[in-house]
């Protein structure tokens, strides 16, 4: 048995220590390009959303590299995700690939829910060799998305423009090709101190941007557009809130743990929509701007693709949060288009506003400054 | 005594390339409005032989600026200072022109857009997002569907006694409804005051919902010659709407104004190539790269088989191949 799974940006190194753990064998599609968009849109439904596709378009990879197997995350909730992996299934068999379809319901999920969902996977291999190997995979992602963070905060500031990404770039070819939960750690650490010793102005005061909205495409650098780098490379320091490790966090570990605890991005939504779900990361995506909104960011970005239901109702929003708190959002639809001066041109535009926003509020506090004199 | 200076903005836009050069006093000395047509460097090149024929000797040009969706491929040909995106261009100009504006409505070719001025900062502003309904380029495509010259297009909605309500939301609903409402009868100019009307709904419904369209408000871009538009514009709004005299290459002024602004600022020497640049051979290519899975499609600008500029690649490899050189 052989098993592939879908890109999710830096997803699919916890991925890779999860499976090469146990031991299970598997292959790991391309990261995503033209051809995967190519696959996956010529099998999907016409208004069906961006991730969707990509996804697909993994499957098909994998399954021509030899794959029998898909492991896949699905879900309930209000949101088309909940019916992805039963129409994914569906799609594969009419084109013909009989493969064995293994779908994690990610609503709740618990340690057993997993254990018992991949069973097919793990036979002959000892209890104790799973739950290392979730353990493993768990602490994987904390340490990749400390290392994003990392680069997202030399990216802006680095003296010597492109180090980081280069150092990001030799990360994703040198992890790719290690093995084993050890060697992967240790290539996380290199990056890591690589990234340390590069040389920053100290001094910048860089533009801070959030990114809010769907997580696929909030995560997925081909399938942003590669925003964040773009934005770093402008000097701008960006946050993302969707990642994988806050995710596990709420939707996993605080789930498990006896103590209930609230989620954040919720409770702060709840200002504009007192509702327990509108689908997908809507009431995250209302809540993180709102909590951006108070923390003093500059701007918001918010990203979801096209026809993406939760991600509609939350923009619904964003008016009043702009008003009550001072603080400009954009919105960015993203689909199959590859043409990035459209998105260019709205992201720099809105670079500059914040820009100018900050150049004329620093003279207005100056000034109360004096009166304060 | 202080030679007198001039300077070039260029705006390369989906349907037109506009050329501007004003001089030190922001005066628009001159104007082109060229329909790019699909060959934006050709059209480029033919409009700087144009300038160069008239003024050639004449003029010293001290800055350039591009902006525009080919604001990027602009640059390499001609050497620019400036690099904007059109939002702040346009910001920039009609601020020039109507000092004090609150509102600015762009209607362009390919692209719509409203900006939000507050004490004379762009605090806001909102493009449309996943479709081309209700933009300069559907427009062109009916009036050439009903045989009448674009430029008389406007004119037919101002004789109309009564509107025709026209679906706005999708270019291919309007289409489909227009010609649903002519084969029952309707007249042309009825019809064609209904799209006007359907374009401003759909406009103010996706742009400026939600911003407070606050007077002096300035209508600009192509579509802004359009005078069905403009009373559609006013009759929603209830506002006066005002035309700047060169709305058309607003765009290709707002550049010239931040290609000066820049240059004085930082004191520094124009990196403009000349008018003789445009008389070289630019040719574009472009492939698949195939490095890496990637695929990236990479853009190759060559100057009589010489490479000028690459681009289009995620890694860097062919751009920074370029950069080194």
């Amino acid at each position: 048995m052989k098993i592939t799974f879908p890109h999710a940006g830096n997803m699919y190194v916890p991925i890779k220590v999860l499976l090469e753990t146990i031991g299970i064998c598997y292959v790991m599609p391309p990261l995503c390009n033209k051809r995967t968009l190519e696959y996956g849109s010529t099998h999907s439904p016409e208004f069906i959303c961006l991730p969707f596709k990509i996804i697909l378009g993994d499957f098909i990879h994998g399954i021509q590299n030899g794959a029998d197997t898909v492991l896949f995350c699905g879900g309930l909730g209000q949101c088309r995700l909940g019916y992805y992996g039963d129409l994914q299934t569906e799609i594969l068999k009419s084109v013909g690939h009989n493969v064995k379809f293994i779908c994690i319901d990610l609503t709740f999920m618990t340690v057993k829910e997993i254990v018992e969902k991949i069973k097919p996977l793990t036979e002959g291999k000892s209890l104790g060799k799973i739950i290392k190997a979730i353990a493993c995979a768990i602490w994987t992602v904390f340490r990749v998305d400390k290392l994003y963070r990392l680069a997202s905060y030399t990216r802006c500031r680095e003296v010597v423009k492109g180090y980081t990404d280069n150092t990001m770039k030799e990360f994703h070819t040198r992890v790719q090709n290690a093995k084993g939960y050890k060697a992967i750690i240790k290539e996380i650490n290199r990056a890591m101190r690589t990234l340390k010793t590069l040389k920053i102005d100290k001094k910048a005061k860089p533009l801070k941007v959030a990114i809010v909205g769907e997580f696929y495409v909030a995560l997925e650098p081909s399938a942003n557009l590669d925003v964040e780098k773009k934005l770093g490379n402008m000097g701008v320091e960006v946050h993302n809130t969707l990642s994988v490790s806050h995710w596990i966090m709420e939707h996993f570990i605080k789930r498990n743990l006896p103590v209930k605890s609230k989620n954040t991005p919720h409770e702060a939504g709840k200002e504009y929509m007192r509702t327990d779900d509108i689908g997908g990361h809507g009431l995250e995506t209302v809540g993180n701007a709102v909590l951006c909104g108070r923390s003093g960011y500059d701007g918001i970005i918010h990203l979801y693709p096209f026809t993406c239901m939760p991600e509609i109702i939350a923009q619904c929003t964003f008016n009043e949060i702009q008003n009550k708190y001072g603080i400009p959002i954009i919105t960015l639809i993203l689909d199959e288009m590859s043409g990035e001066a459209g998105y260019m041109t709205r992201v720099e535009a809105f670079i500059d506003i914040l820009e100018r926003k900050r150049e004329t509020s620093k003279p207005v506090m100056d000034k109360k400054c004096g009166m304060n004199v | 005594m202080k030679e007198k200076g001039y300077f070039l903005g260029i705006d390369v836009g989906s349907v037109s390339t506009n050329l501007v050069i004003t001089d030190e006093d922001d005066n628009m000395i001159e104007r082109l409005y060229l329909k790019t047509s699909g060959h934006p460097i050709n059209v480029l090149c033919n409009g700087m032989r144009i300038i160069s024929e008239k003024f050639g000797k004449d003029i010293i040009v001290k800055a350039v600026g591009t902006t525009g969706s080919g604001r990027q491929l602009a640059s390499v040909i001609v050497g620019a200072d400036v690099v904007k995106n059109e939002i702040t261009a346009h910001a920039v100009a009609a601020q020039s022109l109507v000092p004090g504006v609150n509102t600015i409505l762009e209607i362009g070719g390919q692209d719509s857009k409203i900006i939000i001025l507050k004490n004379g900062v762009v605090t806001d502003f909102a493009m449309n997002t996943v479709c081309a309904a209700g933009t300069g380029s559907f427009l062109d495509r009916q009036a050439s569907r009903l045989e009448i010259p674009i430029e008389e297009f406007g004119g037919y909605a101002l004789r109309s006694s009564s509107s025709v309500r026209i679906a706005g939301r999708c270019a291919v609903f309007a289409e489909s409804d227009m010609i649903h409402k002519q084969q029952t009868g309707h007249n042309v100019e009825d019809i064609i005051n209904g799209l006007c009307e359907a374009l401003v709904r759909n406009y103010l419904n996706n742009l400026a919902k939600g911003k407070d369209i606050e007077e002096p408000v300035v209508f600009q871009g192509g579509v802004a010659a359009n005078i069905g538009i403009v009373a559609a514009f006013e009759r929603a709004l209830d506002k006066k709407i005002i035309i700047p005299k060169h709305h058309a290459v607003m765009g290709a002024y707002g550049a010239a104004l931040l290609a000066k602004e820049k240059i004085s600022r930082n004191n520094t020497i124009t990196n403009f190539y000349g008018f003789e640049a445009a008389k070289s051979n630019y040719k574009a290519k472009s492939w698949e790269c195939h490095g890496c899975p990637n695929l990236c499609e990479v853009i190759e600008i060559l100057s009589d088989s010489q490479t000028l500029a690459r681009w289009g690649d995620r890694c860097g490899k062919w751009s920074q191949l370029t950069t080194a050189v």
